[in-house]
């Protein structure tokens, strides 16, 4: 390969922040093509976002260390090079978007870049109108954008970096803190990119399902070393390799190499498909064969079957509305909500159908606006917030947003001493608190020198502490890595059989699914649905209207309905062993 | 929230942010020229008015009312400190003969208010009807080195956003037990204390954010052949508007040379003793 083939050459590169003990990348060599599309993936801290910055310069013109190395963008060497010039060539988009956002208006906000790069005028007004189109934000050219929804800022942040034509695009994490409504959005603005212009393109993400089958190569990171790369079906065939390390690769694949080991091959060329699309291709035939044994399909779980029976209520909203300070829009409407104690019930809904504002009046950081809440049949409005957080414990999505103490001790200490608890007592539950999350060795530690994971298990420790009855978490899992996603929601699943009551607030549907009893979906202030997560799920017109894409093999499942195969499945092994059966294979 | 910018397309929007800054200079100078508490509360009105023509005054009557603790704070403790020739009426803290209450030094505190007020109001206006990339953009017209300039809008940026996240901070200490409402101002400020470390730790990431955002976006890539989809030009209402307040500058300073008994607290303070016999 010559070198005008090329847009972004790594030689041996390691790059070490300053003040850091550790490099965050090691020993990377990475050669990307012009036009090439390559997905990187990795755990949390893996070093995806540190070469992210280096791809445009912000290593080491704006973040400081060691750079050892050489990084090479068309031709220009990433040290010698100032940022402006390599932002023109390598665009970058980041995972927040209300961070990049510094305009007044969405039209302003494309035209900023342009503007930097000394456009003419109608060259810029000419980019602005096509950035409009690729975000479809056409009716939105004069609006503020911190009054767009998250998928909507962020599809503005892609169009704002596709203004200034680099010839290199990079995404970090461009969905990770998006719901599955922004989520859809971005990615068709990332597809419609994909299929329309010959850019390179460099996406890191976690979301392995959506992007695989765009891309022509997957790299895989981990502890800052590149671990893995090749095409997409070849990565995901390392299925175990892949999740020791953190990363879950699409459910469809793993499936595939479930199904080979139990005699069924839906593999070509030893490689499992990774596309919904594909892997219904490769079964049909299969199922074609035993067609005429078995064709009724198994209807939907019934009304009753999906309905969840109350015992022993904690939380009760009669009535209950809210509408925020200066304005008049109802956040929530006539919520009637009873939660027993001992349940794991999990909110899901777009951002702005209500979740949060449901759950905080549980802990009184909201008060009603109309109705009641009682918890443990106290009328939250009698009851001070500080008071409630003995009961209810809430873990907000950011844990960095709790965090008060420079160590580990005193910050899980510190609601123990609001409440005025003996000192004996304080270190007691410090401890335990610790040790329930798995987090007994870093009591000595700095907080900020943790991961965000850890940090969110702290924050969650701070609350245990408290030894509330109620715990909610709201949004666990933004921006963690699957593997991360999934110790959260196992260490609330153990905090539950040990007697909590859990309620979680996540988008995370494939997470819910598998571990919650009782799933509450929200719309426009109000509760859609009440019951089962197999009831759920099986509604896909419901979950299409809350622009909730039901869990991956509750998909296939429907895909595969006229074969027999229930629509309400939740898990890999469960279809598995309905496939299995439905094959006659033992 | 408080401090964010609103977009709008008024009188105030328009003008240059250049000028929004000199007419805010002259502001600050006029309100630290004088002391008398009917000029400075026509003063405070007069750039309350700016929010009428802005287009923002109810979310000027929410923000003055939101900081009205720290105002009536600011009040309470200019009595203590009043450099006033005159006998306590009484003491605050008698024991110690520690906070002496007179008439004067109630009209010069209310004086002092009315500075706080009147630069509060200007400080928050110019940071709500500009945007930080105009703001920056228009130090770099000024000639400012585009590092200082970033740095300045990134820090004047960073006041909403310390906002925004103290909001949310607040509600996670309250949710860990920590008690904030108390009406008692100097409570209400001890509560405050705990959300410090994580407040200062998300402005500083979020300043960093913006400042990366900025970079990333090929800022200062060639800073004099920038072209704008909307040229930063100092327009008729720009020169007008410095005019204006150079004028009442000039005149201020002429008043407190030649009369600085209508600049001083004894002005206001003569007129109600007349009227109040006091």
């Amino acid at each position: 390969m010559t070198s005008e083939d090329t847009d972004i050459v790594l030689e041996n590169v390691t790059f070490t922040y300053e003040d850091a003990k550790r490099p965050a990348v090691k020993n990377i060599n990475l050669t990307v093509r012009k036009g090439e599309k390559i997905l990187v993936t990795g755990p949390s801290g893996a070093g995806k976002t540190t070469l992210c910055r280096m791809l445009n310069g912000l290593i080491p013109h704006f973040f400081y260390g060691n750079l050892v190395g050489k990084v090479v963008i068309r031709g220009l060497d990433t040290v010698s090079n100032d940022i402006t010039l390599l932002s023109a060539k390598a665009g970058l988009v980041f995972q927040n978007p209300e961070e990049q956002l510094v305009c007044p208006t969405v039209a302003d906000e494309i035209a900023f870049g342009p503007e930097n790069l000394c456009v003419p005028r109608e060259e810029i007004e000419r980019r602005v109108v096509e950035g409009l189109e690729l975000a479809r934000l056409g009716k939105y050219a004069d609006v503020n954008p911190y009054s767009l929804s998250g998928g909507q800022e962020q599809s503005l942040c892609v169009a704002s970096i596709v203004a200034m034509h680099p010839e290199i695009l990079v995404l970090d994490e461009p969905t990770a803190n998006l719901d599955s409504l922004g989520t859809r959005l971005v990615h068709s603005i990332i597809t419609r990119l994909i299929e329309s212009e010959q850019k390179t393109l460099v996406i890191v993400s976690h979301n392995l399902s959506e992007l695989a089958s765009y891309v022509d190569r997957i790299v895989v990171f981990n502890g800052g070393e590149k671990v893995l790369e090749g095409k997409p079906a070849e990565v995901f065939a390392q299925s175990e390799s892949l999740h020791k390390i953190g990363l879950a690769p699409p459910q469809i694949s793993r499936l595939a190499l479930m199904l080979k080991n139990s005699g069924v091959d839906l593999l070509r060329d030893g490689f499992p498909p990774f596309t919904l699309e594909e892997a219904y291709s490769r079964i049909v035939p299969l199922l074609e064969k035993t067609r005429s044994q078995k064709l009724t399909p198994k209807p939907s779980s019934s009304k009753q079957e999906n309905s969840v029976t109350v015992e022993e209520p904690i939380v009760v909203t009669q009535n209950l509305t809210h509408v925020y300070e200066g304005t008049t829009v109802e956040a929530v409407k006539d919520l009637n909500v009873t939660i027993g104690r001992g349940e794991f019930v999990g909110i899901i809904g777009q951002n702005g159908s209500g979740k949060t504002t449901l759950v905080k009046h549980f802990d009184g950081l909201l008060r009603p606006t109309k109705g009641k809440v009682f918890i443990n049949g106290k009328d939250t409005t009698t009851v001070q917030a500080s008071e409630l957080a003995k009961t209810v414990g809430y873990c907000f999505q950011n844990p960095d947003h709790q965090m008060v103490a420079f160590k580990v001790r005193d910050e899980v200490q510190f609601g123990l001493k609001n409440i005025g608890i003996r000192k004996e007592e304080v270190t007691k539950r410090t401890i335990e608190a610790l040790d329930e999350v798995g987090m007994g060795y870093a009591i000595d530690e700095y907080v900020y020198e943790l991961s965000q994971g850890e940090r969110q298990k702290i924050a969650v420790a701070s609350l245990l502490v408290m030894r509330p009855q109620i715990l909610i978490v709201d949004e666990p899992t933004t921006g963690q890595d699957p593997v991360t996603s999934m110790r959260m929601f196992e260490l609330l699943r153990d905090l539950n059989a040990k007697g909590s009551t859990i309620i979680i607030v996540s988008h995370n549907l494939d997470l819910v699914a598998r571990f919650v009893k009782r799933v509450i979906v929200m719309k426009d202030g109000q509760i859609l649905y009440d019951g089962t997560p197999r009831g759920a799920f099986s509604r896909p017109e419901m979950l299409e209207a809350t622009s909730c894409n039901p869990p991956e093999m509750t998909r296939f499942g429907q895909m595969l309905s006229r074969y027999g195969i229930p629509n309400d499945i939740l898990t890999i092994e469960e279809m598995h062993d309905v496939l299995v059966s439905r094959l006659g294979v033992s | 929230m408080s401090f964010d910018y609103q977009p709008g397309n008024t009188l105030f929007h328009k003008l240059d942010p250049r000028t929004k800054f000199i007419v805010f200079g002259f502001i600050v100078v006029i309100a630290i020229s004088v002391w008398d508490p009917i000029m400075l509360g026509l003063l405070g009105f007069f750039v309350y008015s700016w929010s009428i023509v802005a287009g923002i005054r109810e979310r000027a009557n929410k923000v003055v009312i939101k900081f009205l603790p720290i105002f009536a704070f600011g009040y309470v403790l200019n009595i203590a400190f009043a450099e006033v020739p005159e006998p306590a009426m009484f003491y605050l803290i008698p024991a110690w003969q520690f906070f002496p209450v007179s008439y004067g030094r109630l009209v010069f505190a209310a004086g002092v208010l009315g500075r706080i007020v009147s630069i509060f109001l200007g400080v928050w206006i110019v940071l709500v009807v500009t945007p930080i990339t105009s703001m920056i953009l228009a130090f770099v017209k000024s000639k400012m080195p585009p590092e200082i300039a970033l740095g300045i809008g990134i820090g004047m940026a960073s006041v909403p956003s310390f906002l925004r996240e103290g909001k949310i901070i607040m509600e996670a200490q309250k949710a860990r037990a920590h008690k904030t409402d108390f009406k008692n101002p100097i409570k209400k400020f001890m509560a405050i204390v705990p959300v410090v470390i994580p407040l200062i730790w998300a402005t500083l990431r979020r300043s960093q954010s913006i400042a990366v955002a900025i970079q990333a976006r090929a800022f200062g890539y060639d800073l004099t052949g920038r072209t704008y989809r909307t040229e930063l030009a100092m327009r008729r209402a720009d020169w007008s508007f410095i005019i204006l307040f150079a004028s009442l500058f000039v005149l201020v300073r002429l008043v407190a040379y030649y009369y600085p008994f209508y600049v001083s607290y004894n002005f206001t303070y003569s007129l109600l003793k007349s009227l109040f016999h006091i």
